[in-house]
C-alpha cells in the first residue's frame, strides 16, 4: 500500500481510455482545426496557369563544322536567356504595359512586386536522351522547354505567359545575332594580330638570314661538302706543285749542262742562213779587229760584209747581241788604249763615250749581254720558264683554295654559334604560321556561320504551343486541402487530447490506481447519474439537435432565398473544388 | 428501498412516538449509554427524492450501483473485523471527490446488515456535507458539541433508517481544525468507539491535503479509508495523501466517479 510506483507509462489500453475520457475536447479541437481549414480552402486565393512550349530547333544544316557554339542548347543557355529577360526593368515594362497587379503597386515598391513576379515565372526544360557528338557519352539533351506564368485570373496568365514567350524569341534572336557577330568578330581581330605577329617574325628571320648568310645551319651541309672539295682541292694542287717543281728543277740542271750559245760548226757558210753568216761573221769580225785592229783590210772587208748584210736587212741575232758584241768590242779597244795612252787620253776618252752609249743602247735594248742562241737551251729555258709560270699559276690557286677551305671552316663554326637563335626565331615563326592558319580557318568558319544565322540556319526557338487561356485554377487544391484539413483535424483533436490527459497527471481509472496506491482499490463506483442528469442530459442533447437543425434550415433558407438557389450553390461547390 | 420506505411510512404516521422505539432498537439493541437519552434524539424523515438527487443510492435496493456499494462494505468490514477495529475516516485528497458520498453511502449500506449498526460521524467541520447529503436540518451540530452549546444528545439524529444514526455539523467552522484536534474531540472520539463496541463509526474527515490538521486528528481514528474521484485526482497528490496516510492504517481506496 506504501509502495509507489513510479513507472507510469501509458499502454494501448490506457489511450483508448483516454480517447474515450476525452471524446468531446478532441471533437471539439478537431472540428476546430476542420473549420479553419475550411475557411483557408475558401480564403485561399485562386491561381491560374497558362503555359506555352517552346521548341529548340536544331539546325538544318547542323554538323560540327557549322555549329556556332560549341556544345549543344543546353539548360545553361536557356537560363542566360532567363536571366536577361527577367531583368527587373523588362519586367516593370511588362507590368506597365498590361497593368499587373494595380492593388499591389499603390502600397508596395515596384521591386517588391518585380521579386514577387519572378518567383511565379516557371521555366521547364523537356529534355531527351541524347549521345554527346563530342564525347560520345550520353547526355541529356534539351529538346523543348515550357514557360508558364501564375496569374490571378486565366486572362492575365495568358497574357503575361504570351508577353514571355515574346521576349524569350526576340531575345534568343538577338543573342545569337550577337554572338554570331562577336565571334567572327573576335576571330577576326586575332587573325589579323597572328597574321602580324607572323610577318614580324618573318621579317626578323629573314633579316637573320640575309645577315648570317652562309652560316646559317641550313648551309652547314653544303658548308661541310664545300669544304672536302676544297680541302681535296687543296690537296691536287699541292701536289701539282710538287710535280712541277720536281720538273723545274730537273729542267734547270739540264739548262745548267747546256751552252747557252751554240757552236757554228757549219763549213760552208753559203748553206747558211744569213742570220748566221751575220752572226759567225761578226764574231769573225770581233776576233779579227781585235788581233789585227780596225784598219786591216780584212777587218775592214769583214766589216763591210757586215754592213752589206745589215743593209739587206738581215738581223744577226737581236740588236742587243750586236751592241753587245760592240760594247765587248769598244771595251776592248778601250783597254789597249788605256794601257797605251793612259786614261786621259783623248781616244780613251772617246772610247768610254762610246762605251756609255752603247751601254745605254744596249740598255735601251732591253737586255744586256748576250743572248743565249743554242736551240736547246733556249728550248729549255723556255720549258723552265713555262713550269715557273705554271707553278705560279697553281700556287696561287691553293692559296685560294686554302683561304677558302679556312673561311668555311670559320662558317662552319660560327654557325654553330648562331643554331640557338636561329632555331629559336624560326620555331617562333613556324608556331606564328601554325596559328595564324588555325585561326584564319576559324575565322572562315565564323563567318560562314554568320551568313547562316541570317539564313535561319542555326539552333533557334520556336514556338510550338501557345498560351492558352486556363479554365481552371491549378492552385490550390482544394479539394486536397480540405482533405489535409480533415487528416490535420483527427491528428490534432487526437493529439492534444493525448497530450493535454497526459499533462494533466490525473488518476485514471482502477488500473492505475492500482498502481499508485500498491493494490486494486475496495471499490470501483461509477458516476451515479440521478434522473435529474439523466433528464438533464437528454434535454441538452435535444435541444442542441434542434438547435444545429434549426441553424441549418435558417442558413440555407437564406442562402436559397437571398444568395442563390440551393442547387446552383451546389454546382458552384463542386466545381470551386475542381470536381465536375 | 422497501425498508427505508417502510420506515418512513411508518415515521409518517406513528409520529415521534413510534420512531423513538424503532430508534431505540437500532441503536445498540436495548443497552443504552446513560449520557444518551433516546428520548431526545432527533429524527428526520429521508426524501427519496432528495436522497435520489444527491445520489445516495446505498438504500435502493434495485439500483443497480447498490451492489458496488455492498463490496465496499464487505471489504471494509473484512479489513476492520480482521484487526478488531470499529473505526473508520473516509477522506480524500482534496474537497468535492466524493468522500461524504462515499461516507453517507458506505454507511447506509452497512446499516442494512442486520447484524450491524453504524454511527456516522461528520468531522470535516469546515466544509460541513452529510446533512445536506442526506437533505436533514438538524438543530445541532457537532461543532455546538465541541463549543459546549449542546450535549452530544441533542446532536445525534436518527435518519429513519434502522440501524443509522448520524452526527452531521451544521455550520462551517473557520477553526475547524482547531476544533477537530481539541481535546473535546479526542474524548468524543474514544467515547464513541469504547461506549459501542459493536457500532461501526464512520468519520466523514476533511481532505488531507487541504486541512493540514487533519493528520494530527488521524492517530484517534483507527483505519482510515481513501477515496479517488476518477479523472480529477492528480497523480502527485494521490501519491502525497498515500503517503500521509501511510502510518494511519490506510486499509484501502475507492475510485469514484469511474468513467
Amino acid at each position: 500500500m506504501t509502495d509507489i510506483p513510479s513507472d507510469d507509462i501509458p499502454v494501448f489500453n490506457d489511450y483508448f481510455a483516454i480517447f474515450s475520457r476525452r471524446k468531446y475536447r478532441m471533437l471539439l479541437v478537431g472540428i476546430g482545426v476542420f473549420c479553419l481549414a475550411i475557411l483557408t480552402a475558401i480564403l485561399w486565393p485562386a491561381t491560374f496557369r497558362s503555359s506555352a512550349t517552346i521548341l529548340i530547333e536544331e539546325p538544318n544544316a547542323a554538323d560540327a563544322f557549322f555549329k556556332s557554339n560549341p556544345g549543344n542548347f543546353a539548360d545553361e543557355q536557356l537560363q542566360a536567356i532567363q536571366q536577361r529577360v527577367l531583368t527587373t526593368q523588362t519586367l516593370i515594362t511588362v507590368i506597365n504595359k498590361l497593368n499587373l497587379y494595380p492593388d499591389a503597386r499603390l502600397s508596395q515598391p515596384l521591386d517588391l512586386i518585380v521579386d514577387m513576379m519572378r518567383t511565379k515565372i516557371h521555366m521547364d526544360v523537356v529534355s531527351a536522351d541524347a549521345i554527346d557528338e563530342k564525347s560520345g557519352r550520353a547526355a541529356r539533351a534539351a529538346i523543348a522547354f515550357t514557360l508558364a506564368f501564375d496569374g490571378n485570373s486565366p486572362e492575365v496568365a495568358q497574357q503575361v505567359t504570351n508577353e514571355l514567350v515574346n521576349l524569350y524569341l526576340a531575345e534568343n534572336q538577338r543573342s545569337r545575332d550577337e554572338q554570331a557577330a562577336a565571334t567572327a568578330g573576335f576571330f577576326s581581330g586575332e587573325s589579323r594580330r597572328l597574321q602580324l605577329n607572323m610577318q614580324r617574325l618573318g621579317a626578323a628571320l629573314g633579316k637573320f638570314k640575309e645577315d648570317h648568310a652562309g652560316f646559317l645551319p641550313d648551309d652547314q651541309m653544303a658548308n661541310v661538302q664545300l669544304l672536302d672539295r676544297t680541302q681535296s682541292q687543296v690537296l691536287e694542287l699541292t701536289q701539282q706543285v710538287r710535280a712541277l717543281r720536281d720538273r723545274q728543277g730537273f729542267l734547270q740542271s739540264q739548262l745548267s749542262l747546256t751552252d747557252p750559245v751554240a757552236q757554228i760548226r757549219v763549213a760552208d757558210p753559203a748553206l747558211m742562213s744569213p742570220d748566221a753568216q751575220l752572226a759567225m761573221l761578226r764574231s769573225q769580225y770581233a776576233q779579227a779587229s781585235a788581233r789585227y785592229g780596225a784598219q786591216h783590210p780584212y777587218v775592214v772587208a769583214m766589216k763591210r760584209q757586215i754592213d752589206g748584210l745589215v743593209a739587206a736587212g738581215v738581223n744577226g741575232g737581236s740588236s742587243s747581241d750586236m751592241l753587245a758584241a760592240q760594247l765587248q768590242q769598244l771595251e776592248t779597244q778601250r783597254d789597249i788604249a788605256m794601257q797605251r795612252y793612259g786614261s786621259k787620253h783623248p781616244d780613251v776618252v772617246k772610247l768610254n763615250r762610246q762605251i756609255e752609249a752603247t751601254k745605254s743602247r744596249l740598255n735601251a735594248a732591253g737586255r744586256a749581254g748576250r743572248l743565249p742562241s743554242n736551240p736547246v737551251y733556249l728550248q729549255t729555258q723556255t720549258q723552265i720558264s713555262g713550269i715557273g709560270s705554271e707553278i705560279n699559276a697553281v700556287e696561287q690557286q691553293l692559296r685560294e683554295a686554302q683561304a677558302k677551305s679556312a673561311e668555311i671552316e670559320d662558317r662552319l663554326i660560327k654557325s654553330r654559334a648562331l643554331e640557338r637563335d636561329y632555331e629559336a626565331l624560326k620555331r617562333d615563326y613556324d608556331a606564328a604560321v601554325t596559328q595564324y592558319m588555325a585561326v584564319k580557318g576559324k575565322e572562315d568558319e565564323a563567318e560562314i556561320a554568320r551568313n547562316l544565322e541570317a539564313e535561319q540556319m542555326v539552333t533557334k526557338l520556336s514556338l510550338i504551343e501557345p498560351p492558352l487561356k486556363p479554365v481552371a485554377p491549378i492552385k490550390p487544391d482544394r479539394v486536397l486541402l480540405l482533405a489535409a484539413g480533415l487528416l490535420m483535424a483527427v491528428v490534432a483533436g487526437i493529439g492534444l487530447g493525448i497530450v493535454s490527459d497526459l499533462m494533466a497527471g490525473r488518476v485514471n481509472g482502477a488500473r492505475q490506481l492500482t498502481r499508485l496506491a500498491g493494490g486494486a482499490p475496495f471499490a470501483v463506483v461509477p458516476v451515479i447519474q440521478s434522473q435529474a442528469d439523466v433528464r438533464h442530459s437528454r434535454v441538452t442533447t435535444i435541444s442542441s439537435l434542434v438547435l444545429i437543425i434549426v441553424a441549418c434550415a435558417v442558413v440555407l433558407s437564406y442562402l436559397h432565398l437571398f444568395i442563390a438557389p440551393l442547387d446552383v450553390i451546389w454546382a458552384d461547390i463542386l466545381g470551386w473544388l475542381g470536381i465536375f | 428501498m422497501e425498508q427505508v420506505e417502510q420506515a418512513l411510512r411508518k415515521a409518517r404516521e406513528q409520529g415521534q412516538t413510534t420512531t423513538r422505539g424503532f430508534f431505540r432498537r437500532a441503536w445498540g439493541r436495548g443497552r443504552e449509554p446513560a449520557s444518551f437519552s433516546y428520548t431526545q434524539t432527533r429524527t428526520d424523515h429521508l426524501v427519496p427524492e432528495i436522497l435520489e438527487r444527491n445520489r445516495v443510492v446505498a438504500a435502493q435496493f434495485q439500483h443497480p450501483l447498490t451492489d458496488v456499494y455492498r463490496t465496499l462494505r464487505a471489504q471494509v468490514l473484512q479489513a476492520l473485523h480482521h484487526d478488531g477495529k470499529t473505526t473508520i475516516g473516509i477522506t480524500s485528497a482534496n474537497p468535492d471527490e466524493g468522500k461524504t458520498l462515499t461516507a453517507v453511502n458506505l454507511a447506509i449500506a452497512t446499516a442494512m446488515d442486520e447484524n450491524k449498526t453504524v454511527l456516522l460521524v461528520d468531522a470535516d467541520l469546515r466544509e460541513p456535507g452529510v446533512a445536506a447529503c442526506l437533505g436533514i436540518e438538524p438543530s445541532y451540530g457537532l461543532e455546538d458539541y465541541l463549543t459546549g452549546t449542546a450535549t452530544i444528545t441533542d446532536c445525534l439524529v436518527n435518519p429513519g433508517i434502522e440501524r443509522l444514526a448520524i452526527l452531521p455539523a451544521k455550520t462551517r467552522m473557520g477553526n475547524s481544525a482547531e476544533l477537530l484536534a481539541s481535546s473535546n474531540m479526542l474524548q468524543l472520539v474514544w467515547e464513541l468507539k469504547t461506549r459501542y463496541p459493536n457500532r461501526l463509526i464512520i468519520y466523514d474527515l476533511p481532505p488531507v491535503l487541504t486541512i493540514s490538521d487533519t493528520i494530527s486528528f488521524l492517530p484517534a481514528i483507527e483505519s482510515t479509508l481513501l477515496v479517488v474521484r476518477d479523472g480529477a485526482t492528480r497523480t502527485s497528490e494521490l501519491s502525497r495523501a498515500l503517503h500521509l496516510l501511510a502510518n494511519h492504517n490506510l486499509i484501502g481506496t475507492v475510485l469514484n466517479a469511474a468513467q
